[in-house]
């Protein structure tokens, strides 16, 4: 197999599935900071296991795709279309929860400048809590 | 619902341009991949084809995103840091999408046999692009841009009310006549350094502190409830605006309280000390 040979859709293809770890990998990170009795704990997890299905389905996605890599689609099943189908939905899927998670819930929002806030919020006179209180 | 509102995807649950600038991204990121392939002994022309269709991608999703992204350029507030930050990382931006669409003009003119120019001019594109995500993510992350806005019904402040003192020796400080802010609105107020809201819920006025007492978000962009109660917009802490009272979790402590009081033209004087410098 060389890279001339390689049709652009599957080309696009593998990219594609690339570039979902290049996105899904930092998480866990994130995750292990929310506290257990949050509301966001439970998107959080709901938003792993979307990620989960949908990598899965694209690892098989990939592997009924590998036949049409030498650019014959006739050996491409119509299950591989739709498996792709349902790992995009999940994908998208999560990355909604994601955002909600962000934008709805505030995870992450505020971790690394609240030294900076504090400070501005001492200057303009409101209470703030003890140093090391105040913890997600 | 107006227009911008829609844009700024306060329908959703949560803004649109975060959302859709994951797709020029991804172009842009594929292009750079295609673009190293076919640099690869006996690659072809096909990688090169398939980088400037990824370009093509990246810009057109890109200049699509844009048109969320001012939409919500135009939800922050005229007086605030992040809106300084929010001009650069558009600017920013414009650099990209120019830069790409330079660097796909010379692989059209080529016939894309000279990579070198193209390559380079990418390279700059993707660095620039870099950065800029980096100045977006410091605006959402650091700074609260657009969190919890969804929530909120009324518009937010466009800017701080910079209060003036009533009598020269005296502690109250002049801010608005009370029939400007409505139910469910409220003003951020700046008296001589000391920063509070005011706001309206359930036909009465609060003043209270600006900044939430977990992680300091901005409670003028808070949502007021009838029940006399403001959500924090960041990690929805809520509080009693009368007393302070913390009423729900994450945050413990209590936000600090201003007297106030309606003068006889229906101007709103809230007392504090004032004094200090001015709050960012």
């Amino acid at each position: 197999m060389t890279g001339s040979c390689l049709p652009p859709r599957f080309t696009h293809y593998c990219a594609g599935w690339l570039e979902h770890w290049r996105l899904s990998s930092p998480g866990g990170a994130d995750f292990s900071e929310i506290k257990p009795e949050k509301p966001a704990r439970k998107l959080g997890y709901y938003h792993i296991l979307l990620n989960v299905g949908g990598t899965i389905l694209w690892i098989i996605s990939l592997f009924l795709h590998w036949p049409a890599r030498t650019g014959d689609v006739s050996h491409l099943p119509a299950v591989a279309l739709v498996i792709s189908l349902a790992a995009l939905i999940l994908t998208l899927s999560a990355a909604y929860l994601g955002g909600r998670m962000v934008y709805d819930y505030g995870i992450g929002v505020g971790r690394f400048s609240k030294k900076k806030l504090r400070r501005i919020a001492v200057e303009s006179g409101s209470r703030v809590p003890p140093e090391k209180g105040g913890s997600q | 619902m107006k227009l911008v509102h829609l844009l700024q995807g306060r329908g959703v649950g949560h803004p649109l341009h975060p959302l859709l600038i994951h797709f020029p991204i991804a172009a842009f990121v594929l292009s750079f991949a295609c673009d190293l392939f076919a640099f690869t002994p006996g690659s072809g022309e096909l990688p090169r084809r398939i980088s400037s269709l990824f370009i093509m991608t990246g810009v057109g999703t890109g200049l699509f995103a844009a048109v969320f992204g001012l939409a919500d350029y135009q939800s922050i507030r005229r007086d605030d840091e992040s809106r300084k930050l929010a001009f650069r990382h558009a600017a920013l931006n414009v650099v990209v999408i120019l830069l790409y669409s330079i660097s796909l003009l010379i692989r059209y003119r080529t016939g894309h046999s000279d990579m070198g120019w193209p390559f380079l001019v990418s390279i700059v594109a993707f660095a620039t692009l870099g950065y800029s995500g980096y100045l977006g993510g410091e605006m959402v992350y650091n700074r609260g841009v657009a969190v919890g806005r969804h929530r909120r019904r009324t518009e937010l402040p466009s800017a701080t009310i910079h209060a003036t003192r009533v009598a020269q020796t005296g502690s109250h400080f002049a801010v608005c006549r009370s029939e400007e802010i409505r139910e469910g609105e409220s003003r951020r107020v700046d008296a001589e350094g000391t920063v509070f809201v005011v706001a309206r819920a359930g036909e009465k006025l609060f003043a209270f502190q600006e900044f939430c007492t977990h992680r300091f978000a901005p409670l003028s962009e808070g949502v007021f409830k009838s029940d006399g109660q403001v959500v924090c917009p960041w990690h929805r802490s809520c509080f009693e605006m009368g007393s302070g009272a913390v009423k729900c979790a994450p945050a413990k402590e209590p936000l600090r309280t201003f007297p106030m009081r309606e003068n006889a033209e229906g101007i709103i004087e809230v007392e504090c000390e004032g004094g200090k410098k001015s709050a960012a």
